[in-house]
């Protein structure tokens, strides 16, 4: 018996009824390999897909089996095998000229906002941390618009904003040494600083 | 044991019928057998709770993450998009007026499916309407998804198969012959979800072994230095300065992510390794940022519960006059 089990009845094989008719009893008999079958295959693709079996093509094919299914993934690997040893930000400066910036911007600073806020912003953090790699570079003329649109540019401009210059600033976190490691909380500033793209505004 | 003993033929040798006899006794044994339905019910209510809050957080930025003209614009869905990666959302309108009054719309439905999900109501289609909408909704923006997001599509995707609505549920109590009795149920579609729980974390265990910074004890070091994700609540910052301590508490997490989910299926750690995962998370949700994360997670271990659980907290809250504890 099952740790979880109920101690209840069990039913080790299809018990075929005496009441219920042949016809019925192969119906239970049918539906009981039709869910051991189906059982069978989602352990199949639960293993394939989550597990670090290094098998490529097999794990390629289950994440395309799950995701007809709606319940493709890409593993389990929180924070593993290496957590992120870099902090980042977006910065950018919306700009009427080549070389006149109008304003500037920055996304939020998360540790300074009241754990309420971060959870009610969770969606922002998440886009944040995936928006400036150069693999989601389609999304930044939409980012650059929305800075525009959500800063507050100070009236009575000469020129209006042209063009917004996206900047990526990250921060390598220190390696732990010696007899005290580094305290909690992310070290102040940033030491590399880029620019991700230009964009014109329509 | 015995069951091995029982395999081996009359001359000593196994007998291959004889051990898949005993398989697939096991087998149908496992996941066949009748459980406790309220176990079923628990998971829908739990999952149907935490959808509205994942829902209500969405809802202010709606148009931004979903609008043909938002931050991940329809032109970048299209090009991006894989075709088994199906969205209802993509019928949406394009012009973006209307595409807002169609998100709101359907926004409400899943809303309203939720919650009739939540009273067990029409249980089972409306598990398949919210699972379709979340994963919808998912598909069509993966840009602001994490790993949590792949466990409410999963914990979505087994609650579809339970049979959910045979207790605490509307649908019981309108259409239930004998509401007195204990509502039974065949196992097979929770015993996925609990080896779905055990999976993800001995596959979580399994990528930290093959990382430098779990096996030498610093990877908690990097971790609590992250802006994103950590920084909740106030912690002791001492305690990550001294080295000792900070390579026990993550060979710590590395140990219980692999130990624990072993122990539930044994009936003496069995409740003890569920203390140590609910404690696990709740510790983890104290000092982290990771949004609905662990309360989802805890909502598929409750998938351990048993019967008798949920009897002794019936019992601890709602005390019986005459009944011990």
């Amino acid at each position: 018996m099952f740790a979880d089990a109920d101690p209840l009845r069990f039913v080790t094989t299809v018990t075929l009824m005496p009441t219920h008719s042949a016809l019925q009893n192969r119906w239970l008999l049918i539906r009981r390999v039709g869910v051991n079958v189906f059982v069978a295959f989602l352990l199949g693709l639960m293993c394939l897909q989550g597990l670090p079996l290094n098998m490529n093509a097999a794990t390629n094919s289950a994440k395309w089996l799950g995701d007809w299914l709606g319940v493709g993934h890409l593993g389990w690997s929180m924070f593993a095998p290496f957590p992120d040893r870099q902090n980042h930000r977006v910065t950018a400066e919306i700009m009427d000229s080549d070389d006149h910036v109008l304003q500037t911007w920055a996304m939020p600073r998360w540790p300074d906002h009241s754990a309420a806020e971060r959870f009610r912003k969770h969606r922002w953090a998440e886009y944040y941390d995936n928006v400036w790699m150069n693999n989601n570079s389609n999304c930044w003329p939409a980012l650059a618009q929305h800075i525009v649109r959500t800063s507050k540019l100070p009236r009575g401009l000469e020129a209006p904003p042209r063009q917004v210059r996206l900047i990526a600033e990250t921060k390598t976190l220190p390696e732990p040494k010696g007899n005290r490691w580094p305290k909690p909380g992310p070290p102040e500033g940033y030491d590399d600083r880029w620019v991700l793209s230009i964009e014109p505004l329509p | 044991m015995s069951d091995v003993l029982q395999s081996r033929t009359p001359a000593g040798g196994i007998s291959f019928w004889r051990c898949w006899q005993t398989f697939a006794a096991g087998w149908n044994q496992f996941l066949h057998a009748p459980i406790d339905a309220r176990r079923f019910a628990l998971v829908r209510i739990g999952f149907a709770l935490l959808i509205l809050i994942y829902m209500a957080v969405l809802y202010p930025d709606l148009e931004k993450w979903y609008g043909p003209a938002g931050l991940y614009p329809a032109s970048v869905d299209a090009e991006a998009a894989l075709p088994q990666q199906w969205s209802l959302l993509r019928w949406s309108p394009t012009d973006p007026e209307l595409a807002g009054i169609w998100l709101h719309r359907v926004f409400w439905l899943h809303i309203a499916c939720t919650l009739m999900l939540l009273v067990g109501m029409a249980t089972r289609v409306n598990a398949l309407l919210v699972f379709v909408l979340l994963v919808s909704w998912q598909n069509r923006n993966p840009l602001i998804l994490d790993g949590e997001d792949n466990v409410f599509r999963l914990v979505g995707f087994y609650l579809m198969l339970m049979p959910s609505g045979r207790a605490w549920s509307v649908d019981r109590w309108l259409f239930a012959r004998n509401r007195n009795v204990c509502p039974m149920a065949p196992a097979w579609s929770l015993r996925l979800l609990q080896l779905q729980m055990v999976v993800i974390f001995i596959a979580a265990a399994g990528f930290k072994l093959g990382g430098s910074a779990w096996l030498d004890g610093t990877a908690l070091s990097y971790v609590v230095r992250l802006d994103d994700t950590f920084g909740r609540f106030r912690i002791p910052g001492l305690l990550f300065e001294i080295p000792l301590a900070v390579r026990l508490m993550t060979w710590t997490v590395v140990a219980v992510e692999l130990i624990a989910p072993l122990c539930l299926w044994f009936r003496e750690t069995r409740r003890w390794a569920l203390l140590l995962i609910v404690l696990f998370h709740l510790s983890n949700e104290y000092a982290m940022c990771l949004f609905l994360f662990h309360w989802i997670m805890l909502v598929g271990w409750s998938t351990f519960l048993t019967g008798a659980d949920l009897h002794a907290f019936r019992q601890l809250i709602l005390p019986r006059p005459g009944t011990p504890g």
